[in-house]
């Protein structure tokens, strides 16, 4: 019967080697691009802060912050697109730190002192002299499932050895029913969160008290537009919310044909609403009355799309997964055609950003920068991808890691 | 390598995620719970895998006798011994490798629980995006149900236990094993099979574990790993019967009690501890042939001769 061990003894090995090779799942971050003057900022893949020149793509003359992670953090990444405010970036990392950064120079001001112990996803918001930071559960095992919501208020002065320093102290912190994934936002002077319970919370931006909340019954990890007095977000159980944020009251709700989750906040076109869908669709709702109007594209070959579209000159851009579309929607009715596309090669990862000169920004899972501009629709690459990090070293036209892309400077030759 | 790779996701990720999922809305949002009801209806699938595997064993434990005879008639000659063990083995329509199915059965849907409770339960938001990819779109609760509350009791079951489940999974890996041990023919395999019945319990008992290296297998593989453990006992025991399991619970009642009373009978230490030897490498189902190897009423016999002699003082 050794035969019979053997084979056991093996089977058992082949076991623990396969579940060793099962990687665990990590973070990484998905922060978009910050423009800023004819600077790009943005916190990268890498765990690093750097700033590149919008028209050209090279480095400026600004070193890249490394954000010191502790060698064995497993909660690394910054989710949230930064804030600015008066030359300051302020954001906030999953494993519950909150730094900020001079936009001049790239001088440290506040170095994660702020330690939450709680997971940050959603961005920092800066409103009326104050920093409202959002948060998941709590850190480490047994931890609290439900969600906060921080006011810090924030007062700059001269430092010692830096151009600016702030005092950063908590105004007030606010427990909810659940982990808070999206952004907070405001309207007036009150600020509004969800949660994945489904609630919907507004609060009095000074004092955190509460002016109303209500619960639509799915999990909500998008962040909502605001619109005239209206909140308009996406749930899990594809539905399309409207409330009113004076009072709470849902003005509307539409169950669309969405057949997966709504993740990135919607946007809006005259009088349409826009809500992009991870089964790759965008759905478009009468902005008063939530009618879907139309969906597009009606096949299912599309990626998911996790980043908020993006209008410019009445043309629908949207990145799904490792492809950029453009379409036409200056009629308000559902594109005609086949929309423009533009082959990334790699999996898009953060939301759009987008200047006033045609230029479309994002960076890509190969940790890369990337631009198009985009003129009438049309989609043509701009400057080389940006490598960040580790992969900076590497030879730029290596087609290893890139699926064959080799990028030049040469618009006639890109992929678009 | 892609081929296989969406294979394995099509054929047992897919559906052991949305499996779970789903079970996970009907339990209640109870993860923990979900699980062990998917651990009782995997098992119940391969019932009649299981059954067949007993009755193999019940088999081939009925052959002893005729393996002892083969052996010692062919004492010198190995080959010969195989060749007439293999053709027995046939004419008798036993395979001896067939107790091994569920085993390898078992592995792959170890390994895919594994990945399927580590993306149902996603630590990062770009996770819950992969998740999405896998929950299938004519299944509206499925996607309704996420995210999934990962707690159960003191477990978060995406991550190991330290050492309560670690234990646990080790104590029924160990009873399992005892209900399933086949009679060694002799030494060297009596040997194999006390290191098999420890090394196993012993190692899945340390993997389970977030103490060690690399930190272990999450606690909710662990939990389902024990249920099966539990289900495969009480499958065994209905087949070939409990003795295995009344004698290990003797055994241990027994060698509570009996070594305080031996060593004031004054029974030499080195006695008790060959008794207890033979005890372990005793074959429980020659127990139910009657062969009376009742540890107590042997000492009882040999304490009066013993008595008069060198007994200890308190």
């Amino acid at each position: 019967m050794d035969h019979k061990i053997i084979i056991v003894l093996v089977a058992i090995l082949l076991t623990c080697m396969s579940i060793s090779c099962v990687s665990m799942p990590s973070s990484g971050g998905r922060a978009a691009p910050v423009l800023l003057d004819d600077k790009i900022i943005i916190v990268t893949m890498d765990e690093q802060v750097v700033a590149v020149d919008q028209n050209t793509g090279n480095d400026l003359d600004i070193q890249p912050y490394q954000i010191p992670y502790l060698e064995k953090e497993l909660l690394k990444g910054v989710y949230g697109t930064p804030t600015v405010n008066e030359g300051i970036i302020y954001f906030a990392t999953y494993n519950g730190e909150i730094y900020a950064t001079s936009i001049y120079d790239g001088s440290i001001i506040l170095n994660g002192d702020r330690f939450i112990n709680r997971k940050i996803i959603g961005a920092p918001l800066f409103h009326n002299g104050n920093l409202f930071v959002a948060t998941a559960s709590e850190i480490g095992k047994n931890q609290n499932k439900d969600g906060k919501l921080y006011s810090y208020s924030i007062e700059k002065e001269q430092g010692k050895n830096t151009l600016l320093d702030i005092n950063f102290n908590e105004n007030w912190e606010i427990e909810v029913d659940s982990e808070i994934w999206s952004s907070p936002t405001y309207w007036n002077d009150d600020i509004v969160i969800t949660t994945l319970a489904g609630t919907i919370y507004s609060f009095i931006s000074n004092s955190g008290e509460e002016n109303w909340h209500i619960n639509v019954g799915s999990t909500i990890t998008s962040t909502p537009l605001i619109y005239e007095n209206v909140l308009y977000v996406g749930a899990y159980d594809g539905v399309v919310y409207a409330v009113d944020l004076l009072t709470g009251d849902i003005k509307w709700k539409q169950n669309t044909s969405a057949k997966n989750w709504y993740w990135s906040t919607p946007t809006y076109y005259k009088d349409l609403v826009l809500a992009a869908s991870l089964d790759g669709r965008i759905y478009a709702l009468e902005m008063r009355s939530g009618k879907e109007v139309w969906k597009y594209p009606t096949d299912d070959s599309y990626g998911e799309i996790i980043g908020t579209p993006l209008i410019i000159d009445g043309f629908l851009v949207w990145a799904a997964k490792d492809e950029i579309y453009s379409a036409d929607i200056s009629s308000l009715d559902a594109p005609k055609g086949n929309s423009e596309v533009c082959d990334i090669g790699k999996d898009v990862i953060s939301t759009l950003s987008y200047n006033d000169n045609g230029s479309i920004f994002f960076t890509v899972s190969d940790h890369t920068i990337r631009t198009l501009e985009i003129n009438k629709g049309d989609l043509r690459i701009d400057w080389k991808p940006y490598r960040t990090g580790e992969y900076k070293k590497k030879d730029i036209n290596d087609k290893g890691s890139d699926g064959g892309w080799n990028p030049t400077n040469d618009k006639n030759l890109s992929r678009c | 390598m892609e081929l296989l790779s969406q294979i394995w996701n099509n054929l047992l990720i897919e559906p052991m995620i949305n499996s779970l999922v789903l079970l996970y809305s009907i339990c209640g949002s109870n993860f923990g719970l979900a699980i062990v009801v998917f651990t009782i209806l995997t098992r119940g699938l391969m019932f009649p895998l299981t059954v067949k595997q007993s009755r193999q064993m019940k088999a081939m434990t009925a052959l002893q006798p005729k393996l002892k005879e083969i052996q010692a008639k062919h004492k010198n000659d190995r080959s010969k011994i195989s060749q007439e063990t293999m053709k027995m083995y046939k004419d008798q329509g036993v395979n001896p490798i067939g107790c091994l199915g569920p085993m390898f059965i078992q592995m792959p849907i170890f390994i895919g629980l594994y990945q399927a409770i580590m993306k149902t339960v996603p630590s990062a938001p770009e996770n819950l995006i992969v998740l999405s990819r896998y929950l299938y779109g004519w299944l509206p609760i499925n996607r309704e149900a996420i995210p999934i509350d990962s707690t159960f009791f003191w477990l978060d079951l995406a991550r190991p236990d330290s050492y309560v489940l670690p234990v646990l999974v080790g104590i029924s890996m160990f009873v399992m094993q005892k209900m399933t041990s086949m009679p060694a023919m002799d030494d060297r395999q009596a040997q194999t099979n006390k290191m098999m019945l420890w090394m196993m319990p012993i190692m899945f008992g340390v993997m389970a574990s977030d103490k060690i290296l690399g930190g272990g297998f999450p606690s909710g593989l662990a939990v389902y790993w024990t249920i099966s453990n539990i289900v495969g006992i009480v499958i065994q025991g209905m087949i070939t019967g409990w003795e295995p399991l009344i004698n290990l619970l003797t055994f241990f009642k027994t060698k509570k009690k009996l070594q305080p009373a031996l060593i004031s009978a004054g029974v030499n230490e080195a006695l008790i501890e060959e008794q207890e030897k033979n005890e372990t490498d005793t074959d429980d189902r020659e127990n139910s042939r009657g062969r009376n190897r009742n540890s107590s009423d042997r000492v009882r016999r040999k304490s009066p001769r013993g008595g008069n002699r060198g007994r200890k003082q308190r």
